[in-house]
């Protein structure tokens, strides 16, 4: 297998830029751009800032990071990271709290404690919460929580509209988050506790909490750090990486490699074009969060000439490639050739810039977690399509 | 990660070819992987993920042309 001429393996970075590995020259070099500061998981699994501007490599749950592109977000739960400032909801029978009281995931001693317990009987409660009125509509919440007493214990997380169940949280520290939703008036909130009125409640519990967020949106993003007021995350723009050199020949393969896809509801891209939507390759994730679509559009106002609507699981690993040269497009999926077109076309003309939207335009972009990307100047054979995308 | 926890994965920095850690580099290979690192260390301000990168372009390397 050739090698690629261009590859980004997220590893090595400064502000506003995301270094390839190849081309050695800097010639593929990624443009990275956030309005804002933002968190990201670190080496030592520990959550740390990063201002912005300055990409973010993030290594939750692996032991190789990837380049986390999110979108703007506003986290509306005041005190994100003073969890002791969270509120004993009226009516509680017994909830304690002690400010920074263990390590919290930030790896300093900033976590606060909750130690609730209620009598038997199914209406008591014991719980704090976090709430605000500056937004209504569908939310999303969550908190990391841990156990202090090295046991396994049941709590109570829920919010307006949601779910309303125990979780188990263990000795670990591990981030729980729910999906609600509060009407113009009413407060969207994240409340954290016992409900006796759960079946599988404990009478007591002991447990750390740190880092609560209440975000627009329908599944949680990194943490947003505040204070006395509302704080936005701005978005990751992220592309401008190539020239026409690079993409000059006449055939060639765009593999990408995606650890985790972000459920937006919107179409998300990512490209080699021409700097508009006339010529272009793009593998882009759909609104209805099932779907991906794969496809190549030249000239002519952008006609598309060639495309494949994979059915794929957003939340896990995906490998894909398309291979193209003239009459001939291929789009494997995960290890599978799953879909050959034969049009009369050639390939779209004047590419130079890959990037992750839809046209290196800043639009449409791709939020989620990106392993690898590559663009070779050759079609791949069958046999090596199918090696690179197997996951 | 919790407090007292053991640390699931460890760093002892970056080796160089003619520096910290060269006695790691098998001499009789002449591969492109090092020296590629190297250009990529020097120009970036922050540089992570080295065995995950070098595992990469090591298997790119061994493929064939």
């Amino acid at each position: 297998m050739k090698k690629p001429v261009l590859a980004l393996v997220p590893s090595a970075y400064k502000t506003s830029i995301v270094y390839s590995v190849l081309p050695v020259n800097g010639g593929g070099d990624f443009n990275l751009s956030r309005s804002s500061n933002a968190t990201r998981v670190n080496k030592d699994e520990l959550i740390e800032t990063v201002n912005s501007d300055v990409p973010r490599l993030d290594w939750l749950n692996s032991n190789c990071p990837s380049l986390l592109l999110e979108p703007t977000r506003t986290n509306y739960a005041l005190n994100s990271e003073n969890t002791y400032a969270m509120t004993v909801i009226g009516g509680s029978e017994n909830a304690i709290r002690t400010a920074n009281y263990s390590i919290s995931p930030r790896g300093s001693l900033t976590a606060s404690r909750l130690q609730a317990s209620v009598t038997s009987g199914t209406a008591n409660y014991s719980v704090v919460g976090s709430s605000t009125t500056s937004y209504n509509g569908y939310y999303t919440a969550s908190i990391y929580l841990k156990s202090n007493t090295g046991e396994n214990q049941q709590v109570a997380i829920y919010g307006r509209n949601s779910p309303i169940i125990n979780y188990t949280v263990t000795k670990d520290w591990k981030r729980f988050s729910f999906y609600g939703y509060n009407s113009p008036g009413q407060t969207a909130y994240i409340n954290v506790g016992i409900l006796e009125e759960l079946s599988n409640s404990n009478l007591e519990i002991d447990i750390s909490l740190f880092g609560v967020q209440i975000e627009q949106g329908n599944y949680p993003t990194s943490l947003i750090t505040t204070q006395s007021g509302i704080v936005t995350r701005g978005e990751d723009v992220c592309g401008d990486a190539g020239n026409a050199d690079l993409f000059s020949s006449n055939e060639g393969t765009m593999f990408v490699d995606i650890q985790k896809t972000f459920k937006d509801g919107a179409f998300g891209g990512i490209s080699i074009s021409d700097g508009s939507n006339n010529n272009r390759i793009v593998i882009g994730k759909q609104s209805n969060n099932t779907q991906f679509r794969m496809f190549i559009a030249r000239v002519n106002s952008g006609n598309v000439i060639a495309q494949y609507y994979p059915f794929l699981d957003f939340d896990v690993q995906n490998k894909l490639a398309v291979t193209f040269k003239f009459g001939e497009f291929k789009f494997y999926v995960n290890g599978v050739l799953a879909s050959t077109e034969t049009p009369n076309e050639d390939i779209p003309i004047g590419l130079s810039k890959f990037a992750f939207n839809e046209n290196n335009l800043g639009s449409q972009d791709f939020f989620g977690e990106i392993n690898d990307v590559r663009y070779y100047d050759r079609v791949l054979t069958e046999a090596e399509a199918i090696e690179l995308t197997t996951t | 990660m919790g407090y007292g926890e053991i640390y699931k994965t460890t760093w002892w920095g970056n080796p160089v070819q003619d520096g910290w850690g060269d006695i790691y580099y098998d001499l009789s290979v002449t591969s492109a992987v090092p020296n590629l690192l190297t250009s990529l260390q020097a120009r970036a301000t922050y540089y992570e993920n080295a065995t995950g990168t070098t595992t990469i372009l090591t298997a790119l390397e061994n493929c064939e042309e």
